[in-house]
């Protein structure tokens, strides 16, 4: 298992960096997309398609397990907040394990569909142009995939009482406390 | 079991799964899935995960939701907020508890870049807080005013829980911002009210500060810049309807980054976690948005979301007594949920009968927006109040910080009421711009 | 048997009463065997209509196929030519009359390949119907050549963006959603819509200038698909009772859009709204442009596989000459019904279509 925990981290690294350069780009395309709209008349084609069937779907599902490998993904502590130590790991880890369980049933479902786009190769038209979006349903089975195999380990770490977050503590350095939406 | 059985079923086994501690998205999903199987089936339950993870997703108006998140994670790592709070205290000085209502009016401002009411509080606590403690204010009011003033951050666009909510009601986003707005700057003078008071009343509070010059407060103004820049570009687009929402994300985020890097407090590692807490939080918020509109349709083929939804409407001939009844509900799960699970589990019982009594869904998604806000401040599970305890340490105990925020609480159920009662003062602002 | 019908409209929309319409029609024609239950937006949006009838979420639904471009490319071909109602001879606000009635008799008796593209999907192809014919709904009048050139126009779809392009004007992606405020701040000069819109999307509110016969064709659905497997569990009378509803749903659709459009069009004009056509070199070069662009689309259509081209053109064209006689008398949702169904649907072999 801490080979397993080896070969994770790095590929949960990976997908941080993916989500970065998306969230990046995103950023500029769009602004440069209005900045040429306004200045020359002339928007980039495609950008409604791109960022909606590109950036968000990949920074989406990219980021899937990262949020799992910081244990980020939302739930709701107050009840068994009040059960003894022990049972709220053993609680901890089923949840973990229950996760794993849906996300390799999404998994699976999602790598079925891409291969289907794949066939078909799934194509959308934006104005008279035409945008293959099929690659981006690749990103579904990928991020939902490293998403089981992180909760997996997670749920394998917390019932043997072990570590079971990782990632760069960027927290640290400037103090900061998680930032959950609301 | 009949269908509708099936359906109950479900959700007591989703409420269940929520309270062990399972990620609300996972239980969403699984708990859907599993009941299609139940109801209609394998095929059924397995087409429905091929289409809905993508579909969901692959959404430009969602699409705004990284980028204001973004735009609000960058205004606070590089530190772009802390001029508004100098510019209002010197502004604010000669008033009784002029700090408290300070952190009050950095809020809104810094509300105007930030997507999340805890964000918001985080950034205000950091500044607030500390200045409040060395101006010897009571440490509940301190703590209490920047967790409350944090609720603004959701009410004045830009806001997450409002582009999700139009993403799912099919409300146009821009028209929800300009609905946020009057119900965010009513929920300021409240607190602001409040300050007023309690200070009157006991002056022990919040000693009395120097009083400022002219010219400090011409000074302080200028510090303000930051912000404003970034607020201009957004908010001159959006309202002008030259941007979508997701382009003014995209911009404002984009300046937020040149207005830190001109002043020299944006750097590489601190860019990186700003991105990094986008991407955690896209992630939380689209596993739980795929599990919602997947419990939607778990709902609907089992017909038990028509039969809740029936029932609440046929407990009463009065429209006014039903939205009295869904407000208390609000604000029950507002005490356990955190509000975008709230928002989403709720939503396809809810909607219907907004929708069967004729109410306007631009108003009841403000009505909405400021409940769910509510619950960021009442126990046991306080988001902003936990993030303001993080925030000041051994200043306060999280008991101390939630007694801090009784007094606003009242004043926000009377905010509340009046958005209830007076739809109009809701819709002012999007008609007039429209 | 109860089937599910998930409509990506909301309820209340003209198309989601159309299909009230169409259930109520199923049921009678069925003598109450065969029910529907219409879910308006609740069960599929449009995105999701395609792979949720596949896999049994729905048994029927309306397909919007230009938003399927690589699952149903010779379908698309011939939604795309409803662009030959500027071109044929006849009464412009009956042409989506004719259109629909063309269209379901080439796909369903004269393209195989698009019976198995539907068939691929797991649907079974029942009826189409169209909108009302796209007008230039502006902020500015447009009347000759020069008036479009550089004018910025919200594209509805592919024939439209290519008809801006070629006329020198910029094409616009944006939502429907988001064009009224588009309009009323300039973003946009011009609207490609129907006058359905209008009303539904308030433009009447923020539009001055409207140009009646550019730039022409009409947005065409497949109204009612229906699951394959949903299909062959029913009887011969149950497939029978379906078609019948097909042809009731698909006139009731065009009709309510035909009166919607007149009225709408009464309204604008009280509102003091000009109407206007296009001088006469301008709409020739349109109707130029038109004629060329159906020869390219063949050459569009062959790079996504879809062969015979030319034939399925000339083929739909000869139909739509022969529809377009065929419903310029229609004084009624009903009329138009029974001409669905005698001329086409009747037609359909329900032993073996879809099987
Ligand atoms: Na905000
Ligand atoms: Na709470």
């Amino acid at each position: 298992m801490k080979f397993f925990q080896r070969v994770l981290e790095p590929l949960v690294s990976g997908m941080g960096l993916i989500g970065i350069i998306c969230v990046t780009l995103m950023m500029l395309h769009i602004t440069f997309d209005v900045v040429l709209r306004f200045v020359f008349n002339a928007p980039i084609r495609g950008t409604i398609t791109i960022v909606s069937h590109y950036y968000m779907v990949i920074l989406g599902f990219c980021s899937l397990a990262v949020a799992e490998s910081r244990d980020a993904h939302v739930s709701v502590e107050v009840f068994t907040e009040l059960m003894p130590r022990n049972v709220q790991n053993g609680l901890a880890a089923m949840a973990a394990f229950l996760a794993a369980i849906v996300f390799g049933f999404v998994t699976v479902r999602t790598w079925l569909e891409a291969l289907h786009k794949f066939d078909i190769s799934a194509a959308i038209q934006q104005g008279s142009l035409t945008i293959p979006v099929w690659p981006s349903y690749f990103a579904l089975p990928v991020g939902c995939g490293l998403m089981a195999v992180t909760a997996l380990w997670r749920a394998w770490a917390i019932s043997r009482g072990a570590k079971s977050t990782f990632g760069p503590d960027l927290n640290g350095e400037l103090g900061a406390e998680e930032l959950p939406n609301g | 079991m009949d269908d509708i059985g099936i359906g109950l079923s479900g959700l007591g086994l989703l409420f269940v799964l929520i309270a062990l501690r399972v990620p609300i998205g996972v239980a969403l999903i699984g708990v859907s899935f599993g009941g299609l199987y139940v109801l209609l089936g394998w095929r059924v339950a397995w087409g429905a995960l091929a289409v809905m993870p993508y579909q969901f997703s692959a959404n430009w108006v969602l699409s705004s939701v990284p980028m204001f998140l973004l735009l609000g994670f960058i205004c606070y790592h590089a530190e772009l907020t802390q001029g508004m709070f100098r510019a209002a205290r010197v502004w604010t000085s000669a008033l009784p508890g002029g700090l408290a209502i300070a952190a009050v009016f950095g809020s809104a401002g810094f509300a105007a870049v930030c997507g999340s009411s805890v964000a918001c509080a985080a950034a205000m606590g950091r500044i607030a807080v500390p200045e409040m403690m060395r101006a010897r204010y009571n440490a509940e009011l301190a703590t209490g005013t920047v967790a409350v003033a944090g609720t603004i951050g959701a009410l004045i666009p830009p806001s997450i829980i409002l582009i999700l909510y139009g993403v799912i009601a099919q409300v146009s986003v821009p028209q929800l911002f300009l609905g946020g707005i009057t119900a965010g700057l009513i929920s300021a003078i409240g607190y602001c009210l409040v300050i007023l008071v309690r200070v009157k009343i006991n002056p022990d509070l919040a000693p009395v500060g120097e009083r400022a010059s002219w010219a400090e407060r011409i000074t302080a103004l200028k510090d303000t810049w930051p912000i404003l820049v970034v607020m201009i570009g957004i908010f001159g687009g959006l309202f002008s309807g030259a941007f979508t929402p997701t382009e003014a994300g995209a911009i404002g985020a984009f300046l937020s980054c040149l207005v830190g890097l001109a002043r020299r407090t944006l750097t590489w590692r601190r860019f990186r976690l700003a991105v990094e807490e986008t991407m955690i939080t896209t992630a939380a918020l689209i596993v739980i948005g795929v599990g919602a509109t997947l419990l939607t349709r778990f709902l609907t083929l089992s017909g038990a979301g028509d039969y809740l939804s029936d029932s609440i409407i046929g407990l009463s001939a009065n429209p006014a007594m039903i939205l009295l009844g869904i407000i208390l509900v609000y604000l029950i799960l507002g005490m356990f949920l955190e509000p975008i699970g709230a928002m989403l589990l709720t939503m396809p019982i809810v909607l219907p009968i907004v929708q069967d009594l004729d109410w306007s869904l631009l108003w009841f998604g403000i009505v909405l927006t400021k409940l769910l806000e509510i619950g960021m401040v009442t126990p046991p599970i306080g988001m902003n109040i936990f993030v303001i305890k993080g925030v000041v340490g051994s200043i306060a105990t999280t008991t101390q910080i939630f007694r801090g925020v009784l007094w606003f609480i009242l004043m926000d159920l009377l905010v509340l009421a009046v958005l209830a009662i007076w739809p109009e003062i809701t819709l002012f602002l999007p008609e007039i711009m429209n | 048997d109860q089937l599910r019908y998930a409509i990506g409209w909301p309820p209340g929309a003209l198309p989601t009463e159309a299909i009230g319409a169409y259930a109520g029609a199923v049921e009678e024609a069925s003598g109450g065997d065969v029910t529907v239950k219409v879910f308006p937006l609740s069960l599929l949006n449009f995105l999701e209509s395609t792979s949720g009838v596949r896999d049994g979420i729905a048994d029927m639904t309306t397909v919007l196929t230009p938003y399927f471009l690589s699952e149903f490319p010779a379908t698309n071909f011939a939604t795309e030519l409803a662009s030959l109602s500027e071109l044929v001879e006849g009464d412009a606000d009956r042409m989506a009359f004719a259109f629909s009635g063309a269209i379901m008799e080439y796909v369903l008796f004269n393209c195989g390949d698009c019976v198995n593209e539907f068939a691929a999907q797991n649907h079974v192809y029942t009826a189409g119907a169209g909108t009302p014919p796209y007008m230039l709904q502006c902020t500015k009048p447009v009347v000759t050549a020069e008036d479009l050139k550089g004018t910025r126009i919200r594209t509805p779809g592919a024939f439209w963006s290519r008809w801006i392009e070629a006329m020198g004007a910029i094409p616009v992606s944006i939502s429907v959603n988001e064009t009224f405020e588009a309009l009323n701040q300039g973003v946009i000069d011009c609207s490609a819509s129907s006058a359905s819109e209008l009303t539904n999307f308030s433009f009447i509110d923020v539009v001055t200038d409207i140009t009646t016969n550019l730039p022409g064709s009409s947005f065409v659905s497949a109204l009612t698909n229906v699951n394959k497997d949903t299909w062959r569990g029913l009887d011969d009378a149950g497939r029978t009772a379906l078609l019948k509803g097909s042809a009731v749903g698909a006139a009731d659709m065009n009709y309510a859009y035909f009166n919607e459009a007149r009225d709408n069009i009464a309204k604008a004009k009280e509102k003091g709204i000009t109407f206007r056509e296009a001088d006469a070199s301008l709409r020739a070069e349109s109707v130029e442009w038109i004629n060329k662009d159906i020869d390219d689309l063949v050459g569009i259509y062959a790079d996504r596989g879809v062969a015979n081209g030319e034939a399925g053109a000339a083929k739909i064209r000869e139909l739509m000459t022969k529809w377009v006689s065929l419903v310029k008398d229609v004084q009624s949702a009903e009329e138009l019904a029974d001409l669905y169904w005698t001329e086409v649907l009747s037609k359909v072999d329900v032993t073996t279509y879809g099987q």
